[in-house]
């Protein structure tokens, strides 16, 4: 039964992905601008753009290109950077680790952050408690990740002078990163599990355990939290797709070499093949996190698996 | 506390002493490596290449590693680099360059003339990016080891800034092209003062010195290996990272914004510097469009627009207004002219309705001009960048006064690229920046891209300038073609930028050649 659940998941999860590496392919086709004069500059003669858009297979019928784009793609060869004429797949494996990293300290704070506010402001429901965390979340939610980034970046590198500004060195370069899009999330989960939390709390089964005399700690977590936080998984789970995606700000702000620069010096470049092969790997990601997600939702709540 | 300034002052004085003694041979003193320490820039992005025939962007880290055979100096005189001396021919059709004989490239290998015909060889091939700037060539021959000619179609002048460009003009180790192939834009293999230690793409790049370069451009105060061990480039792509960066003093050089240079100058830790830029910044008509097609609106437009309110306000003062077509940092630039325009076309927004109701415009009852029921509302293309939106803004407030209706469309700089050729705007904001008065045949050739404007007069005129061998005849055709676009008016010229760099109050001896490579990296010294 089980089995089924993911397999029909993984079929879902393949004809996402079909469409995306289309949609992927497409876009570049549709957005205006000249691959073939970026590269060459301005000055360049017409056989020269005619001679370089043949090397670079743009002169082909788009259902070839897209063929040789995913056959390739397959195979994990994303081919080369039409501008730096580097390999794309060690570009984006040199750099991915950087932004996954930072996506994961950002999830791991944004969840301690977010479920302990969270929890907090459900057992102090319409107290003081309540209210500060609540307008700390609000605070979280709405701000605009640059202008947290920097804010940090004023408190403790020009002022406290405890972490580097700005670049990638060790680990203290990816503590601001990591805070300003924990901070940012925190806010979305802490309302989740406030919210969550409350419901749970009024069902019977909670009385009950109270009623038997269990600790109030256990009540909470054991009973009360193990039900709720099935939403804030979710929630994670979903998060940590977009986070990969929302590291373009921090990326370069705090001037990361990840991924999502990769990204944009791809785009006002107009290097076609690194774009697509930054977005497909991305949307790869986001879609296997979503069904890991999913698993792993049906794993916590047997119920799932019957559905 | 004297007694530190003692060994300071001693510090400072003693080389100057040597130097003065020395006079004739000041090369001696300054080829054991003296200071050290590891210089950090702050650059905005990561360089795609340092293949020069692969790229036609070329900025400060490509250009650290290679020589060329020339160089520019600070007034724009051609100098030694890789090449000692060189004869041009009575005709200008023969270049004969004879080379410096103990130049090694990074490889340990020597350049010999064998290196330098390869190298302009393979700026010809069809694939070479930069090949449109050596058209010129039509064989480069080697004479011996050390002397090589090159052989002309035409007389051309705008070689001199290709043989004095570092990057464009780079020597690069044939061996090391053959052995890399397209690799070698990646591990490139010069005879520049600095050697590629580290490249991470999007994070940084580390040079460090060439202990054994001898070469440098005569007129560098130091012409053996850098003063500094390393230099860093930090890629950074957000400004105000940048600018609390510099400020902080964790990096020692960075451009500045117009916006910041106040609050930077008042920092102590920071020196701010300006320089005037080569390029020039227009708002260019789409000659085939309407409305530019009547000369009445082209003129008007002249005196529509206040460059001194656009240059005192959107760029805080650190920009001058022009009307020629070359700004006062390139050969060409001629002052009478300028003030001759400045004359001819002031700021008046009176002149500006009357010329255009003297071309036939009549105001409408919605304030702006109309002629044969169209009413004058254009737009222009401007790209996605704060200031040059400003500009725009400004440009729209100033036409609004004079009855036209400036619409301002934000588009992307790699649109602009690959549309404007195609004439699909109809104005635009735009820039163009050289070293020699070449850059207007590139821009007006045939029409140019940009402004579409097919002018038979221009265009042979340009091309006699870019044949014309004769200093003072070509600066003479220079100015005549300036005088028939200010008759013509394709566009309103608007200001001239000046650079603003910022250095780390550590560094000294910073000089700035703004004719050829910019800042002069060997010359600096750290002084902790």
């Amino acid at each position: 039964m089980s089995i089924a659940y993911i397999v029909r998941r993984f079929l879902a999860a393949f004809g996402v992905l079909i469409g995306v590496s289309l949609l992927v392919f497409l876009m570049l086709q549709l957005i205006p601008g000249d691959p073939v004069y970026q590269i060459l500059g301005e000055m360049a003669t017409e056989e020269q753009a005619v001679a370089m858009r043949a090397r670079l297979g743009l002169d082909q019928p788009l259902h070839i290109q897209y063929f040789r784009f995913m056959s390739g793609a397959l195979r994990g060869d994303l081919g080369r950077s039409i501008v730096t004429n580097r390999s794309i797949s060690d570009e984006i494996a040199r750099r991915f680790p950087l932004t996954v990293r930072i996506a994961l300290y950002a999830v791991l704070i944004q969840s301690i952050i977010g479920c302990s506010l969270g929890i907090l402001a459900s057992l102090k429901h319409r107290k003081w408690p309540d209210n500060a965390a609540m307008l700390g979340a609000l605070l979280g939610v709405s701000s605009p990740s640059f202008w947290l980034a920097l804010i940090l970046m004023l408190v403790f590198s020009v002022w406290l002078e405890w972490l580097p500004i700005s670049g990638y060195t060790d680990w203290r370069s990816l503590v601001l990163p990591s805070l300003t899009l924990g901070l940012l999330g925190g806010g979305r989960i802490a309302r989740m599990t406030r919210s969550s939390m409350l419901e749970v709390l009024r069902q019977d089964y909670v009385r009950t355990a109270r009623a038997k005399g269990l600790a109030e700690r256990v009540v909470v977590f054991k009973h009360a939290f193990k039900n709720a936080i099935i939403p804030i998984i979710t929630l994670i789970g979903m998060d940590f797709g977009s986070l990969l995606g929302g590291a373009l700000i921090t990326e370069t702000v705090f001037a990361i070499p990840g991924v999502a620069q990769l990204a944009i010096t791809g785009i006002s470049r107009r290097d076609f093949p690194m774009v697509q092969g930054v977005v497909l790997v991305m949307a790869v990601v986001f879609t296997m996190t979503n069904l890991l997600v999913d698993i792993v939702y049906s794993l916590v709540n047997p119920r799932i698996r019957y559905q | 506390m004297r007694k530190e300034f003692k060994i300071f002052a001693l510090v400072l004085i003693v080389p100057i002493i040597a130097a003065t003694l020395l006079g004739c041979t000041p090369r001696s003193v300054t080829q054991q490596p003296a200071g050290g320490g590891h210089f950090i820039f702050a650059w905005v992005s990561d360089l795609p290449t340092w293949d020069p025939d692969r790229t036609t962007w070329s900025e400060l880290p490509q250009s650290l590693i290679y020589d060329g055979l020339v160089e520019l100096d600070m007034d724009g005189n051609v100098t030694g680099r890789l090449a000692r001396r060189w004869e041009l021919s009575e005709d200008g059709l023969r270049w004969r360059f004879f080379l410096r004989e103990d130049v090694y490239f990074h490889s340990g290998r020597k350049m010999t003339a064998d290196a330098v015909k390869f190298r302009f060889d393979r700026m010809r091939q069809p694939d070479g990016a930069n090949r449109g700037m050596v058209s010129s060539i039509q064989e480069v021959n080697v004479i011996d080891t050390y002397t090589v000619e090159f052989v002309l179609s035409f007389p051309d002048p705008t070689l001199w800034n290709i043989f004095g460009s570092a990057f464009f003009g780079a020597i690069i180790d044939p061996v090391a092209v053959a052995e890399l192939g397209e690799e070698f834009g990646a591990k490139p293999v010069g005879t520049g003062p600095w050697i590629i230690e580290e490249h991470v793409s999007g994070s940084h790049l580390t040079l460090r010195r060439n202990e054994n370069y001898r070469w440098g451009a005569t007129y560098w105060d130091n012409q053996g290996p850098p003063h500094m061990e390393k230099i860093t480039f930090r890629f950074i792509p957000d400004e105000t990272t940048r600018m609390l960066e510099i400020a902080q003093g964790s990096v020692d050089y960075t451009f500045v914004p117009p916006g910041e240079t106040a609050r930077l100058r008042q920092n102590n830790r920071v020196n701010v510097i300006t320089y005037p830029g080569n390029g020039i910044t227009y708002w260019g008509f789409n000659m085939k469009k309407w409305p530019w097609t009547d000369e009445s609106v082209r003129n008007a437009m002249q005196f529509a627009i206040n460059k001194e309110g656009i240059t005192q306000h959107a760029l805080e003062g650190l920009a001058r207004p022009l009307w020629s077509a070359l700004p006062p940092s390139i050969a060409g630039f001629n002052q009478a002219h300028e003030d001759e325009l400045r004359a001819r076309f002031p700021f008046s927004p009176d002149r500006a309705r009357a010329t255009l109701e003297a071309g036939g415009w009549v105001r409408g009852t919605d304030g702006i001009y109309a002629k044969d029921g169209q009413s004058l509302r254009v737009s222009v293309w401007v790209r996605n960048d704060p200031l040059q939106v400003r500009i725009a803004e400004m440009i729209e407030s100033d036409l609004a006064a004079v009855g036209v209706d400036l619409v301002i469309e934000i588009v992307e700089q790699a649109r602009i690229t690959s549309d404007t050729p195609q004439g699909l705007h109809q104005s635009l904001i735009w820039q163009y920046g050289w070293w020699d008065p070449i850059i207007l045949w590139f821009v007006f050739r045939d029409g140019g891209i940009r402004m579409h404007h097919v002018n038979e007069e221009l265009h042979n005129l340009l091309l006699t300038g870019h044949q014309t061998v004769d200093n003072a005849e070509r600066m003479q055709i220079y100015l005549q073609a300036q005088r028939l676009l200010a008759e013509q008016n394709p566009w309103v010229v608007l200001y001239f930028p000046e650079v603003i760099v910022a250095f780390s109050d550590r560094v000294e001896n910073i000089r700035i050649n703004h004719r050829g490579p910019g800042l002069i990296v060997n010359d600096l010294r750290l002084t902790r």
